[in-house]
C-alpha cells in the first residue's frame, strides 16, 4: 500500500496556497477596475442650462451639449449649433443664453463665448477664454458680459467682439452669471467676494468688493437698490448697491447656489439641502412659519406665477407652494432631476431636466408636459 | 443599495472627505499636501498588518540559507516545495502574509478615489454632490473651493509623469519584498508578478484622478523605507533594479547552513516509486520530530 498521502497533502496545500495568490490577485484587479469605474462622484460636466423663450421661439440645449432654435408654432426646429458634423464640442452648458441685437449668446464648458446670428445660427464671432464657462452670458447697451473660471469678467461688443475693456480679474473662478443695473456689472466670484464695476470701463464701482464667510456661486439679483446673492456659507446677504455695504444675512441651512427671485416684497431661495425660504426684502427676516422642505437640491432659481411659487429639485420634484405661506399647493414628478432655473413664459413654467428635455408645468395645478424638440 | 451607499459614505468618504479638508486647511491650503500626510498617516493606521508582513519578510530573509541548501540538495521539484513549506510552517511564515496589507487598503484607495471626485473634480455637478459629504463646520465649508493644483499637477485630472513613478515605485517594493523561487515554476510566477503588478497600477493611474497615484507612490515609498528599515534590501542593487527577475537571495550566514538536514536526508536521485511512498512516511515522522525540536529550541 502506498503511503503518500501525507506527501500529496502538503503538495496540495503548497497549490492551494499559490491557486489563493492567484485568486486573490485576479479578484483585486477585476475589484479595483469594477469599483473604481462604475462608483464615485461625477467628474464629467453635464450642464444644465435653461431655455429661453423669445417671441415666437425657444431656445434649448438638448442634452446641455447643443443649442437649438425651435419654432414653437411651427413645431418646427429652426437651426442647431454647432451644426452637424462640425468638429466644435461645447462640452457641456450651464448657463442660460442670451439674446440682444439679432444676436444669441452663449458661453460654453470648453472657455468659449459664441455670439451666434438668430436668424440661421451661424457664428458670428466667438471668443476663447482661459477656463470653462459655467454662468451664463448677459448683455446691455450693446456689450455682453460673461465670467469664467479663468478667475475674470470679460465685456466684449454684442456687434463684433471687440473687448470693451481689459478682462476684469478677481482670487478664484468666476461661476455666476453677472447682472447689470443703471451701468453697473455686479458679479460674484468663488473667491468669497462680490463685485461692482462700471459697466463701461471695467473700473470698480465699490471702495472695496464685498467679502462674505464663503465662496459665491450663485448669481446676484439686483432689486430696488438692493443687491441679493446666496453663497456657500449657508448665508443669503442684502447689499446696498451703490457701495457694496451689507444691509442683512439671512441664515439659511446648506448652500445657497441659486439665483434668489425677488417679488413682493419678498426674497425667495432654496437651499442644496432642498429648503425653500421667503425672506421679507427689507428685513431679512423669515416670512413663513418655517422654511419648506422639498425632497431634493434646490439649485435652479424659483419662479412665480400669480401666487404660487415654482421650485424644482434634482430628485426631479416639481412644487407649487403658496407665496404668502411656504405651504404646498401641489407637486409633481418631472421624471429627470432640474437643475436649471425655472423660467416664466405665457403664464407657463419652462425647465430643463437633467437628461436635457424641456418641459412646462402649469402652475394652476402642477400638470406637466413635455415640449417636444423636433430633431 | 442606498443602505450601502449611506454606510459607505458615512463610514468612509465623508470622514475621508473632511480630514483631507481639514489638513488642507492645516497644511497652506495645499490639496497635495494633504493627500500627502493623509497616505502616511493611513500607512500608520494599517501598520499592524505591514508590521505582519515585515516580520514574515524578515524571517523568510532569515531563512534564505536554509532555502539555499533545499535547492541544493533536492533535485525533485515536488520534493523542494515540501521542503520548503516545512520551513515556512516552523517559521510561521504565511505565505499569502503580503496581500492582506494590500486587500486592507483597497477600501481606502476606493473611498479616495470617491473623495477626489468630489472635491478636486473642478466641475459644478461635484461641488454641489460635496456639499452632501462635508460635516457642518464652518472652517471646514469654508475651505472650498478647494484648489487642484500641486507643483504643477491637476490633482483632479490624470497625469502620465505620476503614473509611470507609481509603477516604479511599486517594482521597487516588489523587488524587495518578492522571495527568491525555489524553482522554475515559482520563478516564472515571481517574475510575472513582479511586472504585473506595476504595469496594472500604471494603467490605473493613468486613468483615474493623479491624487489617487500620488497616494499610491508616497504609499510605496513609505513601504519601501518600512521593508528596508525592518528587513532590508532584499538583495536588491544598482545592477539588478531594472532586471525583470526578484532580487536574488542574500548569502546566507554560516549559521544558517543546518549540517543536520543534510545528514539525514537521502539521496532522491536513487529512489524509485515504492521507495517514495515509503520515503513519505519517514518524512513525516522526521517533520515531527523536528517540529518537536523546533518547539523545545523556541521555549529555550
Amino acid at each position: 500500500m502506498k503511503h503518500v498521502a501525507s506527501g500529496d497533502c502538503r503538495r496540495s496545500k503548497i497549490q492551494t496556497s499559490r491557486a489563493a495568490k492567484a485568486l486573490g490577485l485576479g479578484l483585486f484587479s477585476l475589484s479595483l477596475v469594477l469599483l473604481l469605474t462604475a462608483c464615485g462622484g461625477v467628474t464629467s460636466p453635464k450642464g444644465w442650462a435653461s431655455p429661453l423663450i423669445t417671441d415666437s421661439t425657444l431656445l434649448v440645449a438638448p442634452n446641455h451639449q447643443s443649442l437649438a432654435d425651435v419654432d414653437l408654432q411651427a413645431n418646427s426646429r429652426n437651426w442647431t449649433f454647432p451644426p452637424p458634423k462640425s468638429n466644435i464640442s461645447l462640452t457641456a452648458l450651464y448657463g442660460t443664453p442670451a439674446v440682444s441685437q439679432g444676436v444669441v449668446l452663449v458661453g460654453a464648458y470648453n472657455g468659449t463665448l459664441y455670439a451666434l446670428n438668430l436668424s440661421d445660427g451661424s457664428e458670428k464671432w466667438s471668443a476663447r477664454t482661459q477656463g470653462h464657462i459655467v454662468g451664463g452670458p448677459v448683455a446691455s447697451d450693446g456689450t455682453v458680459y460673461v465670467g469664467s473660471a479663468d478667475r475674470c469678467l470679460y465685456a466684449f461688443a454684442v456687434d463684433g467682439g471687440d473687448q470693451r475693456f481689459n478682462p476684469f480679474c478677481t482670487g478664484e473662478k468666476i461661476w455666476s452669471t453677472p447682472a447689470v443695473s443703471n451701468g453697473v456689472v455686479y458679479f460674484s466670484s468663488m473667491d468669497k467676494k462680490v463685485y461692482a464695476i462700471d459697466a463701461t470701463t471695467g473700473e470698480a464701482g465699490w471702495p472695496q468688493p464685498f467679502k462674505a464667510d464663503g465662496a459665491i456661486a450663485s448669481t446676484p439679483v439686483v432689486d430696488s437698490g438692493t443687491v441679493y446673492v446666496g453663497g456657500l456659507d449657508n448665508y443669503m446677504y442684502a447689499l446696498d448697491a451703490s457701495n457694496g455695504q451689507m444691509r442683512w444675512r439671512f441664515k439659511a441651512d446648506d448652500w445657497i447656489w441659486n439665483r434668489a427671485l425677488v417679488s413682493g416684497g419678498t426674497v425667495y431661495f432654496g437651499s442644496l439641502s432642498g429648503k425653500v425660504y421667503g425672506v421679507d426684502a427689507t428685513s431679512g427676516e423669515l416670512r413663513w412659519d418655517k422654511p419648506f422642505s422639498a425632497n431634493g437640491v434646490v439649485r435652479g432659481g424659483a419662479a412665480t406665477v400669480g401666487s404660487t411659487l415654482i421650485v424644482a429639485t434634482d430628485q426631479g420634484n416639481v412644487y407649487g407652494l403658496d407665496a404668502s405661506t411656504g405651504s404646498q399647493v401641489w407637486s409633481s414628478r418631472a421624471g429627470s432631476g432640474v437643475l436649471s432655473d425655472l423660467v416664466v413664459d405665457g403664464g407657463m413654467v419652462y425647465y430643463s431636466t437633467k437628461s436635457g428635455d424641456v418641459q412646462k408645468v402649469d402652475p394652476a395645478n402642477g400638470t406637466i408636459t413635455s415640449v417636444q424638440v423636433p430633431q | 443599495m442606498d443602505i450601502i451607499t449611506l454606510l459607505w459614505n458615512w463610514i468612509l468618504v465623508n470622514p475621508m472627505a473632511n480630514a483631507l479638508v481639514l489638513l488642507n486647511n492645516a497644511f497652506f491650503g495645499s490639496f497635495g499636501l494633504s493627500i500627502i500626510i493623509f497616505t502616511v498617516v493611513m500607512r500608520g493606521v494599517t501598520f499592524p498588518l505591514t508590521l505582519r508582513q515585515l516580520r514574515s519578510s524578515r524571517a523568510m530573509s532569515a531563512m534564505s540559507g536554509r532555502l539555499q541548501e533545499i535547492q541544493k540538495k533536492h533535485k525533485d521539484p515536488k520534493r523542494r516545495q515540501e521542503e520548503t513549506m516545512k520551513i515556512y510552517r516552523e517559521a510561521g511564515v504565511n505565505p499569502l502574509g503580503c496581500l492582506l496589507p494590500m486587500v486592507a487598503q483597497l477600501p481606502i484607495w476606493f473611498a479616495l478615489y470617491s473623495v477626489l471626485r468630489l472635491t478636486v473634480g473642478d466641475v459644478p455637478e461635484s461641488t454641489i454632490s460635496l456639499s452632501k459629504h462635508l460635516y457642518p463646520w464652518s472652517f471646514i465649508q469654508q475651505a472650498v473651493p478647494l484648489s487642484n493644483k500641486f507643483v504643477g499637477l491637476n490633482l483632479g485630472q490624470p497625469n502620465v509623469i505620476l503614473a509611470v513613478l507609481t509603477g516604479a515605485t511599486m517594482f521597487v517594493q516588489q523587488k524587495m519584498t518578492t522571495p527568491p523561487a525555489m524553482d522554475e515554476r515559482s520563478a516564472s510566477m515571481n517574475s510575472t508578478m513582479l511586472w504585473m503588478m506595476p504595469l496594472m497600477f500604471t494603467y490605473f493611474a493613468i486613468s483615474f484622478p493623479s491624487g489617487l497615484a500620488l497616494y499610491w507612490v508616497i504609499s510605496s515609498v513609505v513601504g519601501i523605507v518600512l521593508q528596508y528599515v525592518y528587513v532590508g534590501s532584499g538583495g536588491l542593487t544598482w545592477r539588478n533594479l531594472l532586471s525583470l527577475q526578484p532580487a536574488p537571495a542574500p548569502k546566507p550566514a554560516a549559521s544558517q547552513v543546518t549540517p543536520a538536514a543534510q545528514k539525514t536526508e537521502p539521496d532522491e536521485d536513487e529512489e524509485g516509486e515504492e521507495a517514495e511512498a515509503g520515503e513519505a512516511v519517514a518524512d513525516e515522522r522526521r517533520y515531527r520530530k523536528r517540529s518537536r525540536r523546533g518547539k523545545r529550541r523556541r521555549k529555550r
